[in-house]
């Protein structure tokens, strides 16, 4: 079964977002919600309406699959996206968390 | 010091060599800031959709990247004062993650913009004269030109006094703003040609004639990206008076008829192809007939007063040979060894021109901290009147530089990391941002360079294998222009998965030529084995003294081919 999340870029500051739960835009990958195709439909529709309520831009579905680690985006450009730039090691997603960004 | 006490007001006697704005340029990007102020309000309250903002933003430099917005900011043919490279290193601490990254087009980068900050971010940039305005969108793009220009032993014209009329011409000219596709122009004074002009929409080369008047030979039609083209001549001469005559000229006729269709076959190249260079030089001609008058003629009083307002340096009498310096080459083998690379014979007797490597070993490409941008500023006051260039390898140029004084800036190169004597060699690669940071490309182009820098990192071996260009582009744009690498390599696509392909004996410079591809794709693990093939290939055959480029000239593709069709079994 495919499995898809949901990402955006936040308009204000061009931070990266992710569809979590109860439709909550999240900044970590860790707490993206995932969709199955049935899922995926409402989860763009909802993105769409906050493109429109200017909270976000560029919305669309990152396709993933389950690792034991947790979801795993199956593109290295959406892997490079939810976890950082692969040559900044301090700008990984998980670091600036840390560090509070 | 702190911050505040760094950044002054620029006057025109504080850096020589740069050009200084008037009334009119400071009340022109002060207005264009506010009105993009306006626009980001606008846009954040909801009055302007994101494709309504989207042009607007990109008039001002102000692209949505991967991870954030990114911000490429001017260095007007890659010149700029140490005030001015200071408030870089201020923008680069308050609004982004303390560095920036120097591109091809000898300008700056920062990659985690904020939109909400952008107008106040070109709010501290105009006060020291820098703006993003034609950084993006389908306008004619910062003019680019020698690293070298107006300090260069060989050197026939000081091509900056037309680079910043150039500037001045295309800046918001309302007819251009609007082409079929960004338009691209060079302009080199020197023989040797340091800012590949062929591979420009126009080229410019600033030469003599037989009565020592300047005037310009013109290239059209040359381009990288997806369809790779040199650039042809269409005019032998052109006195000065007639070059924004015939800029117009070229940008009218390609406004009319370049295609809007498609974009991948909208740029200036694919109309010379498809109209032909001589139907197109007549184009130009009969346009340039049509445009007669005084409206376009560019007078030499205005030339002149354009000049008065760039600095000129106070260069002292000095011998043609410090023996100070000369002492130091003896003694110091490091010291030797860096100048070979590093540096470039000066116009003036006892003066040098030094290159500050961008490229450590293992680094990445075209980077430089906050701390270190401060550092290369306050070199640039103390050792070349405070004056300094980007180069389109992106490096940075000190130009004026006392060879008495040569070793003392040497050695303050080491404690910030940027005396790395690679200069033109195999670890001084040109790299875009590639997937890392792109949101256009199609794989990782940084970690490829580094892969390469560390495993030639050894300086000894870098100089035996002598003068050899790598270029890396992370997608087929060709932003690290690997077309006209010695060693060319583009990422690509391969079903999901990031892989390269490796072209060799392309050139950028008055030779220029595109490479040749080596076979089929490789994995990026591969790569540095390929290079090493490549090199071992190099070494066997060349002559006492030959270079990469000439080697290959020599001998062609073959024996580079078997070499790796024999390493991918």
């Amino acid at each position: 079964m495919k499995l898809f999340v949901v990402t955006a870029t936040n308009l204000r500051d061009g931070a990266i977002r992710w569809l979590g739960a109860g439709n909550a835009w999240q900044a970590s990958f860790a707490n993206a919600q995932p969709f199955d195709a049935a899922g995926i439909g409402p989860a763009l529709a909802f993105g769409a309406a906050e493109i429109l309520a200017q909270r976000v831009i560029g919305v669309y579905q990152v396709e993933v699959r389950r690792t034991a680690d947790g979801l795993d985006p199956l593109s290295t450009r959406e892997r490079i996206r939810a976890f950082g730039p692969t040559v900044h090691p301090a700008f990984s997603y998980a670091a600036t968390s840390r560090l509070g960004a | 010091m702190d911050t505040a006490t760094q950044i002054r007001t620029p006057s025109a006697a504080a850096e020589a060599g740069i050009y200084h704005y008037d009334a009119l340029d400071h009340a022109f990007i002060t207005r264009r800031v506010e009105a993009f102020r306006e626009q980001v309000q606008r846009r954040l309250s909801g009055a302007l959709t994101e494709d309504a903002f989207k042009p607007l933003r990109l008039m001002n430099g102000l692209y949505l990247q991967l991870h954030a917005y990114m911000l490429r900011v001017a260095i007007p043919y890659g010149m700029l004062s140490a005030i001015q490279m200071r408030k870089l290193a201020h923008v680069a601490r308050k609004y982004d993650r303390d560095y920036g990254h120097f591109t091809t087009r000898q300008n700056i980068q920062f990659n985690w913009i904020k939109l909400e900050q952008a107008p106040d971010i070109l709010a501290e940039l105009a006060e020291v004269d820098i703006h993003a305005i034609q950084t993006s969108g389908n306008c004619i793009r910062n003019v680019s030109t020698d690293q070298f220009a107006g300090a260069a032993a060989d050197e026939l014209v000081d091509p900056r006094v037309y680079a910043e009329i150039l500037r001045q011409w295309s800046t918001d000219h309302p007819e251009f703003l609007f082409l079929p596709r960004k338009f691209k122009i060079a302009i080199i004074g020197s023989p040797q040609d340091r800012a590949a002009i062929k591979l420009h929409d126009i080229g410019i080369l600033t030469q003599r004639n037989d009565a020592g008047e300047p005037g310009f030979t013109i290239y059209v039609g040359g381009g990288l990206g997806r369809t790779p083209v040199i650039g042809v001549k269409i005019r032998d001469w052109l006195p000065v008076g007639d070059l924004l005559r015939y800029m117009e000229a070229v940008l009218r006729v390609y406004n009319a008829a370049g295609r809007r269709d498609n974009i991948y076959k909208a740029r200036l190249k694919i109309l010379v192809r498809e109209t032909g260079a001589a139907r197109f030089a007549e184009l130009v001609e009969q346009e340039f007939a049509n445009l007669s008058g005084d409206r376009f003629h560019l007078p030499d009083e205005v030339v002149s007063a354009i000049q008065a307002r760039f600095g000129s340096p106070d260069f002292a009498d000095l011998p043609q040979v410090s023996p100070a310096y000369q002492k130091a080459l003896a003694e110091n083998a490091d010291f030797a060894r860096w100048v070979s690379t590093n540096t470039h014979p000066h116009r003036v007797p006892g003066y040098i021109s030094a290159v500050i490597s961008l490229k450590p070993i293992g680094g990445i490409p075209g980077d430089a901290s906050s701390a270190q941008i401060d550092r290369i500023a306050d070199l640039a006051e103390r050792y070349s009147f405070g004056e300094l260039r980007i180069a389109h390898e992106q490096n940075v140029v000190l130009a004026h530089v006392r060879q008495d004084a040569l070793f003392a800036l040497w050695q303050e190169l080491e404690a910030p990391g940027i005396a790395t004597a690679n200069i033109g060699l195999i670890t001084d690669i040109i790299a875009c941002p590639g997937l890392d940071y792109c949101d256009l490309a199609n794989a990782r182009s940084i970690p490829v360079a580094q892969s390469i820098s560390e495993r030639f990192g050894d300086l000894a071996r870098q100089h035996d294998i002598g003068a050899l260009h790598v270029n890396i582009s992370g997608c087929i744009n060709a932003c690290a222009h690997h077309h006209v690498g010695h060693i060319g390599i583009l990422g690509v696509d391969k079903h999901g998965d990031e892989a390269y392909q490796i072209t060799i004996g392309g050139a950028a410079d008055e030779n220029a030529a595109l490479g040749q591809l080596l076979g089929a794709a490789v994995s990026a693990e591969q790569v540095p084995d390929v290079i090493e093939g490549v090199i071992r290939v190099y070494l066997a055959l060349r002559l006492p003294g030959e270079l990469f480029i000439d080697s290959f000239r020599r001998v062609g593709l073959a024996p580079f081919k078997r070499e790796f069709r024999h390493g991918q079994h």
